[in-house]
């Protein structure tokens, strides 16, 4: 069991999530890290915190893609990256899901599409946090959390947050 | 010559094999230390951690097992797969470990590295992707009076169409002063001292500094020897004091008293990606000068 924090609220104005990527990225974790080597299961944890800058409308969407290795041959292999298909969501995700906000007993059927994590409606923020965790299981080598968000009316908008990886079996 | 002792180990790890035995005959420093610790990976990060309040912090360490030295695993930093426009906060990667100073760290202190790079390669040019492949050794005295951080860097050597070569971190810090960047002098002869990209297959390559921290109390040549493969660099005259000896944080609890850690890092050119494994590293107290 090991834990590997990737964004830490506290150092917000470096690790917040932009709309355009600037400071983050929009890719987690943003490097190369062999995830099955590290253990059996991955377990995402984000811990929303609250939007900083905005006015409006904002939501945080986010998608599971997969890292295939071998695009171009095994040695100078460039990754490419593809959705988890619904079946590969329904096998290897816990949670029987994507990112998106749903009832726990209707999970939503994903194939790495784009999910709506959480939005303004949320009451996110001033103190109240919103916390989602999904577990993945490593048939992989590693997989990739898509995250992007939006503050269409806003100047300069960020959403802080914390995300953490555990490594475990 | 003290009798080097035989290695156990087993489990995961696999075979272990002791990396002093690759030690230079032509050495100036006689083995006659301990080992203070030794890391093949075959389990886990080993001790190493990221800077997280730093800007490699989306860059974590991780283990692969798919291109281990020995046994089932190695240490991998990577940098980002971001384009240069995205995530501009993060381009390096960087791990340190712990390594607690004991009888026989105020001397000689070695650390050998089985190491390897990969990343962006190009089919026509000497253009590789990474600025910067370090290794080093950072320590603060127990009574907080001195520190010297020194690192060995590959890096692309201007003076020679921009084939990397290594540089030893230089340049004395007021222990007053803020942060600055530092000074990096070449070490002559290493040109080309480096494995090749053939491929990706990540050749495992020797390295081997030898610093003496008696100098951070007394004064003299921190900096004693390199090694690389089976070639030979002496360090002593090529950056004169202690290089890197700004006390972190003195006068408050965040100070680095008492700190002595081991590290590698990482750093690649915009839009490209570069990895360095650590297959097998090993520090060493005690050594004398023969």
């Amino acid at each position: 069991m090991i834990t590997i924090p990737l964004l830490a609220a506290d150092q917000s104005s470096r690790n917040l999530l932009t709309p355009n990527g600037g400071l983050t990225g929009y890719m987690f974790p943003t490097n190369e890290m062999d995830m099955a080597t590290m253990g059996r299961f991955t377990t995402w944890e984000l811990a929303i915190r609250g939007p900083v800058n905005v006015t409006g409308d904002w939501l945080l969407k986010g998608r599971f893609l997969k890292v295939l290795e071998h695009s171009y041959g095994p040695q100078y292999s460039n990754p490419e990256r593809y959705g988890f298909t619904p079946l590969e969501t329904a096998t290897y995700v816990r949670e029987r899901g994507g990112w998106g906000k749903r009832d726990a007993l209707n999970p939503s059927p994903n194939g790495g599409e784009f999910q709506t994590i959480a939005d303004h409606t949320d009451g996110i923020g001033g103190g109240t946090v919103h916390v989602v965790t999904r577990t993945v299981e490593n048939w992989i080598i590693r997989h990739v959390a898509d995250l992007r968000f939006e503050a269409p009316q806003s100047v300069a908008p960020g959403l802080k947050v914390d995300l953490a990886l555990h490594f475990h079996h | 010559v003290t009798h080097i002792a035989t290695l156990s180990g087993g489990g995961s790890s696999g075979p272990l094999i002791d990396l002093r035995k690759f030690d230079s005959p032509a050495s100036q420093i006689v083995q006659a230390g301990v080992v203070t610790d030794y890391d093949t990976f075959g389990e886990g990060l080993s001790g190493f951690a990221p800077h997280f309040h730093n800007d490699t912090v989306t860059c974590p360490p991780s283990t692969t097992g798919r291109f281990p030295y020995v046994g089932a695993g190695a240490l991998m930093l990577s940098t980002t797969e971001e384009p240069a426009a995205r995530g501009t906060e993060f381009r390096a990667a960087s791990a340190y470990k712990r390594l607690g100073w004991v009888p026989g760290s105020r001397g000689i202190v070695q650390l050998r590295t089985m190491f390897s790079l990969s990343g962006t390669a190009s089919m026509t040019t000497f253009d590789y992707p990474f600025e910067s492949a370090w290794m080093g050794l950072d320590f603060q005295a127990p009574d907080d009076t001195a520190r010297a951080f020194g690192m060995v860097a590959l890096r692309a050597d201007p003076t020679n169409n921009g084939i990397p070569a290594w540089f030893l971190r230089t340049g004395r810090t007021s222990t007053t002063g803020g942060w600055r960047t530092p000074d990096y002098v070449k070490i002559p002869g290493t040109e080309g001292w480096f494995s090749g990209f053939n491929e990706g297959k990540r050749g495992y390559q020797l390295a081997r500094l030898a610093v003496n921290t008696e100098a951070i109390f007394t004064g003299g040549d921190y900096y004693l020897e390199f090694q690389w493969a089976d070639r030979l660099a002496n360090l002593r005259g090529l950056a004169p004091g202690v290089p890197w000896d700004l006390l972190l944080n003195a006068g408050s609890d965040d100070h680095f008293r008492n700190g002595a850690n081991k590290g590698y890092g990482i750093a690649a050119k915009p839009d490209k990606k570069a990895r360095m494994l650590i297959g097998a590293s090993m520090t060493t107290v005690g050594d004398v000068l023969r």
